[in-house]
């Protein structure tokens, strides 16, 4: 697994591996902090803190194969230690994009962000973004399997009505 | 993923994030990277290694670089240290793919043996390769001074500084025998030792399955008492949660006799053993899943209730083989079977057949028709052969080298081809794999 082989030479003090790995799966983390904080600064900075906090202790993970539930948990923490006085909307307006999303793209990322509740978007952004399993996500999340499940597909079914909505726009 | 999600991921991968750089950060006093810290094992056995070569490179140079030891490693990595006889590491070869990853990045060369062995350990541990679910290691120790590599084999042992391991530690010799193997099944010579060991105490396994299993799954069956630790088995369901199955399938619970054993039978199975009800229960249960593959049950019926008169019956007095099918068909209440068998031995009718993909046996009492016995394997697969009888008597005749002969004859039996045949006044008789096509066994006898 790869992350993990990042890890390892992370724990030996390899900056490369540290940038390399930083480049490949920043937006995880960030997207995750984002979810539970919903505030781009608050998340930066989160997102920031988990990447010392991974230099820092590399050499203590033992690996059990699932680095990224390592990283995604130590985010979770973080994250909820910064949880302040949010703003209740948040625009996309506010983030940079490498590339010009078109409109229904800042709608749906908006409607994310802002619409769904904050369990919901965790476990969508999880799934979307990392490919875990749902018991995987409910570990991280310290849900129950069956929540999980329901919570997910509730949220999904917001997402398709809205995107339905789009196309009848 | 569905489409929403793949369109969440490509828009939440599309925000721009700033670089992340330590140095600047390391200003701000967010990372002390010049710091020391506890390293990790590897990066201090690296440096010890390296101190080590420095000191003692050019000092013995002679004497030092012959190998006199092998010391191998399996758990599922396999790794073989050759020592010189300083019991110094001269080389560090993997045997897997698995064995690759755990040397990578360690350089154990010029380190003491005790050191690089619990490095590579320590490395097997940190990469998830021994866990709480599996603890088992196999150490090899190969000298060709058996005094010696008994030696060595005590010292390794003792040095192994780690907890909650179960190390299974043997010498070795290069046998042809061994090592022939050992190249056929890609495995190292310590496994095919100790498979070797295991099927000494039980003729029913073949090479071929022990040859895939792991070293934790190898020291549960093979139960030597010579094992360090004690090997883990938190990968199955457990004794208890085996025997509750058994006992609600069975529907006692009183019982007497009982006896529970964690064994190898194509796949990892608990063998649980009872009496209830003046009855006698075998059960097999699949340890990963706890699905019961075969069980069966004696009602201690006397097939012979009464020998003495049993020569003076007369046929009249015995139920037909048509009754004995009928009781043995209602009680399995199945219909449509196939590979039907009946067979009359010793005043009871012993019966075989095989319906909804499992296997039933019978043993009917052929004067009472009472069910003395019966068996259900749910684990029952259809012998699948993908190689024709055609080319499965190719595959012999090439082994064989010989094109002219006689008396030939094949088998199809427990998804192996049987063949046999003469040929320039020999006889051959070859067992075939009919999935693969691999050659099981062959034995070639001069007239």
């Amino acid at each position: 697994m790869e992350v993990n082989n990042y890890l390892e030479r992370i724990a030996m003090n390899d900056i490369e591996a540290f940038n390399e790995l930083y480049n490949l799966i920043n937006n995880n983390v960030y997207s995750f902090a984002l979810s539970i904080l919903k505030n781009n600064e608050d998340a930066l900075d989160v997102m920031q803190e988990v990447f010392i906090t991974i230099y820092h202790n590399a050499y203590k993970y033992q690996n059990q194969n699932k680095p990224m539930a390592w990283i995604l948990t130590i985010t979770k923490n973080i994250a909820y230690t910064k949880i302040r006085n949010n703003k209740k909307t948040i625009n996309v307006d506010e983030f940079e994009f490498i590339t010009k999303p078109n409109h229904d793209d800042k709608i749906l990322v908006e409607y994310l962000l802002n619409n769904l509740t904050t369990e919901e978007r965790n476990i969508i952004i999880l799934h979307a973004m990392n490919g875990f399993k749902f018991y995987e996500i409910a570990k991280i999340l310290d849900l129950k399997l069956t929540t999980t499940l329901s919570k997910y597909h509730r949220a999904i079914k917001k997402l398709k009505e809205l995107t339905k909505e789009e196309e009848n726009e | 993923m569905n489409k929403i999600e793949k369109r969440i991921n490509e828009n939440l991968n599309n925000i721009k994030l700033p670089k992340f750089d330590l140095n600047n950060l390391e200003k701000k006093g967010y990372v002390y990277m010049e710091k020391k810290r506890k390293l990790p094992i590897m990066a201090t056995i690296s440096t010890l290694c390296v101190v080590c070569l420095l000191f003692i490179g050019g000092l013995y140079y002679n004497n030092n670089y012959k190998v006199v030891s092998k010391v191998g490693i399996d758990v599922n990595p396999s790794v073989e240290l050759k020592v010189n006889q300083k019991e110094k590491v001269l080389e560090v070869v993997a045997n897997n793919e698995d064995g690759k990853k755990i040397i990578s990045n360690m350089d154990l060369k010029g380190s003491d043996i005790n050191v690089a062995v619990n490095a590579l350990i320590g490395s097997m541990v940190k990469n998830g390769y021994i866990n709480e679910l599996a603890n088992s290691i196999l150490i090899s120790v190969e000298n060709n001074d058996n005094t010696k590599a008994e030696t060595l084999r005590q010292e390794i042992l003792n040095q192994i500084d780690m907890e909650n391991l179960s190390i299974i530690s043997q010498t070795v010799n290069e046998e042809k025998e061994l090592t022939d193997l050992a190249k056929e099944y890609n495995i190292s010579l310590g496994k095919v030792k100790i498979i070797k060991q295991i099927m000494a105490n039980n003729n029913l396994l073949t090479f071929e399955q022990l040859s895939s299993l792991s070293i934790n799954e190898l020291n549960l069956i093979l139960k030597d008492e010579n094992t360090s630790g004690t090997a883990s088995e938190k990968a199955y369901i457990g004794e208890d949660k085996a025997k509750e199955i058994a006992l609600k399938h069975a529907n006692v619970t009183n019982i007497t006799n009982y006896k529970i054993e964690l064994d190898f039978d194509d796949v990892m199975v608990y063998e649980i053993e009872f009496k209830a009800n003046n009855k006698e229960y075998d059960y097999e249960i699949n340890a990963l899943t706890g699905d019961i593959i075969e069980y069966e049950i004696d009602n201690n019926e006397i097939s012979n209730n009464n020998s003495s008169n049993s020569s003076n019956n007369t046929t009249t007095d015995k139920i037909t083989k048509d009754e004995a099918k009928q009781i043995a068909l209602k009680h399995a209440n199945v219909t449509n079977i196939t590979n039907y068998e009946i067979e009359l031995d010793d005043n009871k009718y012993e019966i075989e057949f095989k319906a909804n993909k499992k296997e039933y046996e019978y043993e009917i009492n052929a004067t009472t028709g009472k069910i003395i016995k019966y068996s259900i394997d749910n684990n029952y697969k259809e012998p699948n052969p993908i190689i024709s009888k055609e080319e499965a008597k190719q595959i012999a005749l090439d082994h064989a080298n010989v094109t002219n002969i006689t008396n030939y004859e094949i088998e199809l039996d427990d998804n192996k081809y049987e063949i046999e045949f003469k040929a320039n006044n020999k006889e051959y008789s070859y067992e075939i794999n009919a999935t693969t096509g691999k050659i099981i066994e062959y034995e070639i006898d001069t007239d």
